[in-house]
């Protein structure tokens, strides 16, 4: 799966139209570029909060509140810039915000089907190798710290550039670099040596370094 | 994990850079070390499966059409909200603006209804401080009927001269002799000390007069005793 990466400003263009003016819409009070504003963005920022919580209904609820703070501070919204960087800052906050409560509370029901999985995985006469070492990385995208998490999720997932992850996580590239750089070094040590590579993987690794 | 130093450079350069961009020097040492060539194979490989894993987060999965509805309604409340706090300011504004102008109408009517009483001059010029009313003239400028008090019982008659002294010594006869009439003063004396003791005010209301005259009559004089002392 290889990810082509945007280049330039996030979300630059909506449908053609520059966020400029529909942002100044919106600001207008007018509910339809709303609903505009909301299609247009919904997906990226459901996939972030959906890539951190792995929970639909948080998820959900996270896009809600991420939105009504759109429009609760729209006259805020700088016209000259999309506003994605800034939507998706938003919903990291209230991501991790939600995760410190609820993960004392108890887990997303995603995660314990993951880890049921996961247990069932570990007997390998059952269950594929890849799909091991899958859950084997899920688990470790989610114990990572919060910015190496989002680090990733920006970068590796979103497909955004270094610079814009940085943007949107406010940090410098070479600060953005070093969270991916320790990001994949812990996902790569939570991996058994025997594990870390599917056996086609395992090939072509073999092929790269011969 | 391998121990060459250059193997951080290289992944980064692998992670986050084009093949073009690589410089020969680098391209050398992929040539020569082979646990780089194996640490950059596993970096790659691990990056494809997080990838992987990413995706499988979210793929097939979107907001459901509930969302949009939740959000609109939202939207609409805080509009609502935001006229309404719009409103507020303007409201405190009305009032304020209201108070002024009725607080300035009373004032006018104040300033015209009494210069016009007391006949200010016409030029609106300031009453001149210096210039002493009389009593009888403050009298005359109020209206007709309200509390007016007829001229003549504004000034206190005058006590008669040496009155004092004839109710002093009264007083001292009765105490010394003990007789039962000499109690009894002439209407002439209570007058004259009332109003020390009353003021001027209440010397006017004749119910204040009388009291004081009950207050300050000496009481009879007890019967003595045969051949006791009289209290």
């Amino acid at each position: 799966m290889s990810i082509k990466r945007s280049s330039g400003q996030v979300g630059a263009e909506v449908d053609g139209e520059e966020p400029g003016g529909l942002v100044e819409r919106v600001q207008s009070g007018d509910l339809d570029a709303f609903e505009e504003f909301f299609n247009s963005f919904k997906r990226p920022v459901y996939a972030t909060a959906l890539a951190i919580t792995r929970d639909p209904f948080v998820a959900e609820e996270i896009l809600q509140d991420c939105f009504v703070k759109a429009y609760r501070v729209k006259d805020r919204l700088d016209r000259d810039r999309s506003p994605l960087p800034w939507l998706q800052r938003v919903t990291i906050n209230l991501c991790y915000s939600r995760l410190s409560r609820r993960r004392t509370l108890v887990e997303p029901i995603t995660t314990l089907i993951t880890n049921l999985v996961a247990d069932i995985a570990l007997r390998p006469d059952q269950v594929a190798e890849s799909r091991e070492v899958l859950e084997v990385l899920q688990r470790g995208i989610d114990s990572l710290p919060p910015k190496q998490q989002t680090a990733i999720i920006l970068y590796y997932l979103h497909g955004y550039s270094l610079a814009e992850s940085a943007q949107i996580a406010e940090c410098n590239v070479g600060t953005m670099k070093s969270r991916l750089h320790y990001a994949l070094r812990a996902l790569r040590t939570r991996l058994p040596v025997e594990r870390r590579l599917a056996p086609r993987a395992r090939a072509r690794v073999a092929d790269d370094i011969l | 994990m391998t121990s060459c130093k250059r193997s951080r450079e290289l992944l980064e350069l692998f992670r986050y850079d084009s093949p073009a961009d690589w410089s020969s020097p680098q391209l050398r040492h992929l040539e020569v070390c082979q646990s780089c060539r194996l640490e950059v194979a596993l970096d790659r490989e691990v990056v494809r499966q997080i990838e992987r894993a990413l995706h499988e987060r979210v793929d097939g999965a979107g907001p459901s059409p509930a969302a949009w509805a939740a959000i609109r309604r939202a939207a609409e409340v805080q509009s609502a909200g935001s006229r309404r706090g719009w409103l507020a300011p303007l409201r405190v504004l009305g009032r304020g603006i209201a108070f002024t102008a009725a607080s300035t109408a009373a004032v006018v009517l104040i300033v015209f209804g009494a210069g016009r009483q007391l006949a200010l001059p016409a030029d609106g010029r300031a009453a001149d401080t210096s210039v002493t009313v009389s009593g009888p003239a403050i009298t005359a400028a109020l209206p007709a009927g309200l509390g007016r008090i007829p001229a003549e019982q504004l000034q206190a008659p005058a006590a008669p001269d040496g009155a004092d002294l004839v109710m002093e010594a009264e007083l001292s006869r009765s105490a010394k002799t003990g007789d039962e009439a000499a109690g009894t003063f002439s209407d002439d004396a209570i007058v004259a000390r009332a109003p020390t003791v009353l003021g001027p005010a209440a010397y006017l209301q004749e119910e204040l007069i009388t009291d004081a005259v009950v207050a300050s009559a000496p009481q009879p004089a007890p019967t003595p005793e045969p051949g006791g002392n009289p209290v």
